[in-house]
């Protein structure tokens, strides 16, 4: 019987030009968001491969004024010479170090327009140093609104699409005076409820995975190397999980017998809190558990430690003159002032990262939250990754530092072959299974609402209430 | 005639302050709206004072920086911060997004940096909940949950056709229910109104040199919210009136709700980007690296500018062709002024350039507001809060020019005092004290309400067409 409702449905639907376009309408809006998303992505890898070429370029260019120099020509002034390990260290020489985007870069934005995912490191302190985003730069009301990506289609779209196509399964056939009809049939009012709002999750999970496993299309060969396929896969997870959530608390609303209009406000509520409001609440919740420090105070706290540093560089720069600061009293006044810095810059990542994981665990107040953080986290675009990345880059930059700073303190310049043994920087992914385990978790926290909202209903769909 | 209105408001209003759903939705969002104001608020004073006291600190830091050649007290610098209005806590607008700390030093004019939305988890893409959130997203809702069955209910309940056999005529009957719908609002929003003028103005009493002008933005902003809430009260009775059933006038309406609130905005806001293209910051330095290097595209290279612009200094001063009979100090008090003026040539264009640019981004996602009344009164409210991209630049080149100010005197400085000494000559603490100081002055209300026009001729024409709609809709409304 449930077979043959899913069946009658399925023509029913197919009679209803509404459906069709609504859908369409949800296709168009994918392939925008999915070809919006991957050109910026695509802008971004473009300017993050330019600047770590133009890197190479340059340490390439100080290797050959060196080899230059090695060879007999003239020595280059103090303060454009490779060769001294103070001063190349201090910014002639750099590292340009790059966080990959994800194959599924492109189906969320997340903070990809706040953050960097670019850092020149030099032999100065890097946490002093404004960091410079690879994206193009945006206006401020634009990064306000967020982008129109898959993520936003999904997580605050989809939800209005399937409230459209369900608000009226059983209040629908009411007014319309069928529903007597359809019960005098050999039908439970419970079997007739979930078979129409299966057969209606069957079209919109299957348009919906079609439409997000195309906007994958453009991530090529990226998506079948490395975890590509596993990302992929946690994506669509998600995905059907929140559509299940949604189409779960339609039959719930459906089965409290209201009328279509009353069930579409009901809905629309439901939507308004769970997408909008609690989102912004959990947001306050969260910036007022753990504001994070002031960057206002830290300018002031760089400056006070840097004040005697800046000025005997500024007396040198400021004279526009020539004269050698001595390499090592350079070297012990950039560790001093890391040693002053770094505990206040330390407490901006413990913020953030108390933030998110009380984020963390107040997303399952909201689906659109999971889905959220899910999508954010599967595309690697977040504040996670991105401390992940922050976190190897200091261990890198120790590095990349002791390579100038050993030098120094042993009176040793540099040669053009130490230029081909400068230290490289790779980023080391998070292993999959990880970021399974926390999406994992958040499709849970999706399926379960889903099952006892469900089960809610089945008690409220035994009674079959008024038939006219 | 007015009673008849009167009378179908009061109708209205009993019949809405009666029903238990609505009382409780008006109750949330109330609720809401207090949370954002009392959050938005303990926010907006904490970062007020933050700034302020750095803003001290830096002063401070200018004053005691010690004795040292003026020219390099420049390459030493000062910060200034972007002070906080005392209306961003109604809507931080874009504020987030922008930058706060700016550091002013010689040879170089800096972007703000710092933007607080840096140190943010990626929640913080699901928008702030401020109290213009609330007013933008959730009344206009409200609104199309109390009015969606103004006129299809009352056809679907058979009362209709009773009300037009009494005579009223169908403007009359739109009217009171216009009413009855702005007085239940008005017993939500109104109390909230006035919670945050009192706060608002109770505070401002300490500096009150901009008393009567945050007055007078807060009564235009209540003014911009009250047609934003017309608007969409127009559209509502509009769509009740012409649909078939209730159930569809509501679909329809949330329908018209997500669209314009929801998808438009965003596909503005991508499409304004492909539309004026902005640099990457790294191709943005490169282009001034290349100009300060080179000279601006199209102009002499550099030496040669600063050439001319020193030699036109000289015959100002009176001593070209004299150069020999003047003190080598000021000399290079001239040269250092030439070499200053062609760097500002050189930043003004390119940052010039990149301001107009995202100025040109933010105007032509402006225009979307046509098909978004959202947008209209988004942009007019940020603007009005003293938080959109025009109060931005304002500040920007107050403190540029302050910031050209300062390296001046300082040169000036160098030039007069130096003597024999040139760059042996060391200023102190007195001279610092001389220098001028940064007071940022927010432009005005009439400033911001002419930088606006668009958003306000837009919203304008909303209210009029929706109403317009309305009224030739409710006219030839169906009664059974």
């Amino acid at each position: 019987m449930f077979w043959k409702v899913v069946r009658v449905e399925w023509r029913n639907l197919l009679a209803e030009k509404a459906v069709g376009w609504l859908l369409g309408l949800l296709a168009v809006m994918a392939a925008y968001a999915a070809w919006s998303g991957a050109t910026s992505v695509d802008v971004s890898r473009a300017a993050a491969q330019a600047a770590v070429a133009a890197e190479a370029a340059q340490l390439a260019e100080l290797k050959a004024q060196l080899a230059a120099v090695e060879a007999g020509g003239p020595a280059l002034p103090y303060s454009r010479d490779p060769g001294d390990p103070a001063v190349a260290g201090r910014g002639l020489a750099g590292r340009l170090v790059a966080l990959p985007p994800t194959p599924l870069a492109s189906i969320a934005a997340g903070q990809r327009d706040m953050l960097a995912g670019t850092v020149r490191l030099t032999t100065q302190s890097r946490l002093t140093a404004t960091p410079q985003g690879e994206a193009a730069m945006t206006g401020p009301t634009r990064q306000m609104t967020g982008a129109f990506d898959l993520a936003f289609v999904f997580v605050v779209l989809l939800p209005l699409l399937i409230i459209a196509l369900t608000y009226d399964l059983v209040a629908g056939e009411r007014e319309r005076g069928t529903l007597a009809l359809v019960l005098s049939q050999p039908v439970s009012l419970a079997t007739f409820v979930m078979g129409k709002a299966f057969q209606r999750a069957l079209v919109v999970v299957g348009v919906t995975v079609v439409l997000a496993a195309a906007a994958l299309a453009s991530a090529g060969d990226g998506l079948l190397g490395g975890d590509g396929l596993a990302r992929a896969a946690l994506y669509l997870g998600a995905l059907v999980a929140y559509a299940l959530f949604w189409f779960a608390a339609a039959v719930a609303v459906n089965a409290r017998g209201r009328s279509s209009a009353g069930n579409a406000l009901a809905l629309v509520g439901l939507w308004l809190a769970l997408v909008v409001a609690v989102p912004g609440l959990v947001r306050v919740v969260v910036e007022a558990a753990y504001p994070p420090p002031s960057r206002v105070e830290l300018v002031n706290l760089t400056r006070e430690a840097t004040s005697e540093i800046e000025e005997e560089l500024t007396a040198l720069e400021g004279t526009h003159g020539e004269g050698a600061p001595a390499g090592d009293r350079l070297l012990s006044v950039q560790e001093e002032l890391d040693q002053r810095i770094g505990p206040v810059v330390v407490r901006f990542r413990e913020q953030l990262a108390a933030q998110q994981s009380l984020v963390d665990g107040l997303r399952f107040l909201s689906p659109a939250l999971v889905l959220h953080e899910a999508l954010v986290d599967v595309a690697g675009t977040g504040a996670l990754r991105q401390a992940r990345f922050d976190a190897q880059v200091d261990v890198f930059h120790h590095e990349w530092r002791a390579f100038f700073f050993d030098r120094v303190r042993a009176g040793q310049r540099l040669t053009s072959a130490d230029y081909d043994a400068l230290p490289a920087f790779a980023f080391v992914e998070e292993p999959v299974s990880s970021l399974a385990l926390r999406v994992g978790g958040g499709v849970l926290g999706l399926v379960l609402p889903a099952l006892v909202l469900l089960a809610w209903a089945a008690t409220g769909l035994r009674r079959v209430g008024r038939l006219a | 005639m007015m009673r008849t209105v009167a009378l179908v408001a009061r109708k209205e209003m009993k019949e809405l302050v009666r029903d238990g759903r609505f009382r409780v939705a008006g109750a949330l969002v109330l609720l809401l709206l207090m949370t954002a104001l009392a959050f938005g608020w303990q926010q907006a004073s904490t970062l007020a004072a933050e700034r302020a006291a750095a803003q001290h600190v830096a002063e401070e830091d200018w004053k005691g920086q010690g004795d040292k050649n003026p020219h390099v007290a420049t390459h030493y610098g000062k910060y200034v911060f972007k002070p906080v209005g005392a209306l961003a806590f109604l809507d931080p607008g874009a504020d987030p997004y922008l930058g706060v700390t700016l550091k002013l030093q010689a040879h170089q004019q800096n972007l703000p940096q710092d933007a607080a939305a840096r140190d943010q988890a990626s929640i913080s893409r699901f928008g702030q909940l401020s109290a213009a959130t609330v007013l933008q997203l959730f009344v206009p809702l409200l609104i199309i949950a109390l009015g969606f069955g103004a006129f299809s209910g009352e056809r679907e309940r058979g009362t209709l056709r009773q009300v037009a056999s009494t005579g009223v005529r169908p403007t009359q009957l739109l009217a009171g229910k216009a009413l009855g719908l702005a007085a239940v609002l008005g017993m939500l929003l109104i109390p909230a109104a006035v919670v945050a003028a009192v706060v608002t103005l109770q505070a401002d009493g300490a500096h009150d040199a901009t008393g009567g002008e945050v007055g007078g933005r807060l009564g235009m902003m209540a003014l911009a919210y009250l047609v934003y809430f017309g608007a969409f009260a127009g559209v509502t009775f509009l769509i009740s009136a012409r649909a078939p059933s209730s159930r569809f006038a509501l679909v329809a309406l949330v329908g018209f709700w997500s669209l314009t609130s929801l998808v438009v905005p965003r596909i503005a806001g991508d499409v304004a980007v492909r539309v004026v293209p902005l640099p990457t910051p790294a191709e943005f330095t490169q282009a001034v690296r290349a100009s300060l290097e080179g000279g601006l595209p199209g102009s002499a290279p550099r030496e040669d500018r600063v050439d001319e612009i020193s030699s036109a200094m000289l015959d100002k001063a009176g001593f070209s062709g004299a150069e020999t009979l003047m003190d080598e100090s000021a000399l290079q008090g001239i040269e250092l002024q030439a070499e200053a003026a062609f760097e500002d040539e050189v930043y003004d264009h390119h940052i010039g350039q990149l301001m107009e640019a995202m100025a040109r981004q933010e105007r032509a996602a402006q225009w979307a507001a046509l098909a978004s009344p959202l947008l209209a009164i988004r942009t007019v409210s940020a603007s009005l809060a003293g938080t959109d991209f025009a109060h931005h630049r304002a500040f920007q080149v107050d403190a540029e020019r302050y910031r050209k100010a300062l390296v001046q005197a300082m040169n000036d400085d160098f030039a007069q005092n130096a003597g024999t000494a040139g760059w042996d000559y060391k200023a102190g603490r007195e001279v610092w004290e001389k220098a001028p100081t940064f007071e940022h002055q927010p432009p005005g209300l009439g400033w911001a309400l002419s930088e606006q026009a668009l958003g306000w001729a837009l919203l304008g024409l909303w209210l009029g067409l929706a109403w317009a709609a309305a009224a030739w809709a409710a006219a030839r409304v169906r009664v059974f």
